[in-house]
């Protein structure tokens, strides 16, 4: 049974019953297709992140469900669910172990979902396993397989945590502004190959992105959320058509004259720049 | 003085075994484990009881070895279950198992005298009671060592030191990180008891202070050994341990040479190792070759 992701009537109040009680999510439904790319956008405290932390089981929920392929993965612990959802973070040192190896991140990688055992962690067949995938990146990284992660530039980092979480090819996977801390040639590299790893194994894929510009070029649908719902959701010919112009607009006209936050509006400044 | 420089080398390749220890839950969990003063002396506890009630030499300290993994299986179990934070985890741990060594020498210290330690059935064998430790204290540190590089190469290995360096990535990955944990706990707290073990048949007897100031001489090799070699891979920084525990005892021991009264050597051991932290942070050039 292969029916993607279903949120259904998501709740997250953070310092519940205290002074600075926020109501992060408030009632949120979100149905994603296999196979869908999404991008996400809003303001700072829009509840972005902690949409993707809840679906990654890093914040709990407190009400609400959410399936993944028709299973309720709504109180499995984070690395359980890890098995089908794969994760990329803003920051690049996250989403590997700078301490080890380039083959033995990947070796970890390739083991997700499945029991470690007692043999060698990195095999002859894993190695020419890693060196075809890594070429085919053509960044040279298959030749520094044996090189510390701790040696590799923020870009570098992001495109292995890349390789490593579309690497079992899970049900979902979470991008949370994962081009965010790099610098712009960096950025456009990650976010092309994000784009070229997501079509070529359809991968169901989740993006939170600051930019607009990205948000419209990338993916099949958008979606904007604002004070912890969801106020614009488009797909299809609308999104095709959609200019960072008619975006804000439409976000001024949903949220009221609400404050834009700056870096969305950067983005978009910059977007109007080249447009 | 060559009899000084033989005893500090056998000295410190039985301690260095304690050290590399101290090395999986410091470096390779990142956690500040205090666990170490209570299972050194459980493993010294057990091998001195085993033998003295008539156990052969290998599996009183086989067990010895086990009886120190479960020492850590019991803080892994309060740091990763109970949430307990590492530095209060070592403290229970310590504190606790001061009783539990109590009852298992039954009083405050053991000796094994006309005993047949592993040193001296070696003994036997090569010669030498000094020779008999340098042998044993080889062999065993060969044995750790190998143990060691191949363990975290292998696919737990390598989720455990996954786990230790980045838990986020650990367990986007899918890791099992509490059990990762807890493996750490035994294994390090495991090497520990076995050194323990392994130092009261070299000195003869097992004592219930035996355990002071063992973490302070962990850290110490660890330390002196990353100075001296910077941090590299497995098989270096393991070599570098036992190097740096060899001229650790040195110094101990050419201090007490000096006329140093022994009853202040904890407190010279102390003094010691504040200066080899702070000295990198003094002199620029060490800056970067450790963490502390």
């Amino acid at each position: 049974m292969n029916i993607g992701l279903a949120i259904s009537g998501l709740k997250k109040t953070f310092e519940q019953g205290y002074a600075l009680e926020k109501r992060v999510l408030d009632n949120v439904d979100l149905t994603l297709r296999p196979g869908e790319f999404i991008s996400i956008i809003g303001s700072n405290g829009a509840g972005k992140t902690t949409l993707i932390n809840c679906i990654a089981g890093v914040v709990s929920v407190d009400e609400g469900t959410i399936h993944l392929d028709g299973e309720d993965i709504t109180r499995r612990k984070t690395e359980v669910r890890a098995k089908d959802v794969a994760r990329v973070f803003q920051d690049p040192k996250l989403g590997t172990a700078g301490h080890l190896t380039i083959e033995e991140n990947l070796a970890i990688a390739a083991r997700r979902g499945r029991k470690n055992l007692l043999r060698n962690g990195v095999s002859e067949e894993d190695r020419a396993w890693f060196t075809e995938r890594l070429a085919s990146l053509g960044l040279g990284l298959e030749s520094r397989l044996q090189a510390k992660v701790d040696t590799l530039s923020g870009g570098q980092r992001q495109i292995l945590t890349l390789v490593m979480a579309t690497m079992r090819q899970p049900k979902l996977l979470l991008l949370d502004e994962h081009t965010a801390a790099l610098d712009p040639k960096a950025s456009q590299l990650v976010m092309d190959l994000t784009e070229k790893m997501v079509k070529e194994t359809h991968q169901t894929t989740m993006m939170i992105t600051h930019n607009m510009d990205n948000a419209i070029r990338y993916g099949d649908r958008l979606i904007m959320l604002h004070d912890g719902g969801i106020v614009i959701d488009v797909s299809g010919e609308a999104k095709r058509k959609l200019t960072v112009n008619q975006l804000v607009d439409r976000f001024r006209h949903v949220a009221g004259d609400a404050v834009i936050s700056d870096r969305t509006l950067l983005a978009g400044e910059v977007a109007f720049a080249k447009n | 003085m060559l009899d000084i420089v033989s005893s500090s080398l056998s000295q410190g390749l039985l301690w260095s075994i304690m050290a590399i220890g101290v090395y999986v839950t410091f470096r390779l969990l990142h956690i500040a484990d205090l666990s170490a003063e209570g299972t050194f002396p459980l493993g010294g506890a057990v091998a001195a009881s085993l033998l003295s009630a008539g156990w052969p030499a290998l599996a009183a300290t086989l067990i010895a070895w086990i009886a120190g993994m479960l020492g850590g299986l019991v803080g892994g179990f309060l740091h990763t279950k109970m949430k307990i934070p590492g530095l209060f985890t070592g403290i229970l741990v310590l504190t606790g198992l001061y009783s539990v060594n109590l009852h298992i020498l039954g009083r405050p210290n053991v000796t094994l005298i006309d005993i047949d330690t592993v040193m001296r059935s070696v003994g036997r064998l090569v010669g030498g009671r000094l020779i008999a430790s340098m042998v044993v204290g080889g062999v065993a540190v060969v044995i750790v060592t190998a143990l060691f590089v191949w363990f975290f190469q292998t696919e737990v290995g390598l989720a455990l030191r996954a786990t230790g360096n980045n838990e986020t990535m650990a367990e986007a990955n899918a890791i099992p990180v509490d059990r990762m944990k807890m493996l750490g706990y035994m294994i390090g707290n495991g090497f520990i008891a076995l050194s323990g073990a392994l130092i009261a048949q070299n000195n003869g007897y097992a004592d219930i202070g035996m355990g002071i100031g063992t973490i302070v001489i962990g850290l110490a090799s660890i330390i002196v050994g990353e100075v001296l070699f910077g941090q590299r891979g497995f098989v270096i920084s393991l070599l570098s341990i036992v190097v740096g525990s060899i001229v650790y005892r040195l110094v101990i021991d050419l201090v007490l040479l000096l006329g140093v009264d022994p009853q202040d050597i904890k407190l010279f051991s102390a003094i010691v190792l504040a200066i080899i932290l702070w000295l990198p942070h003094r002199f620029g050039s060490l800056k970067g070759r450790i963490r502390t």
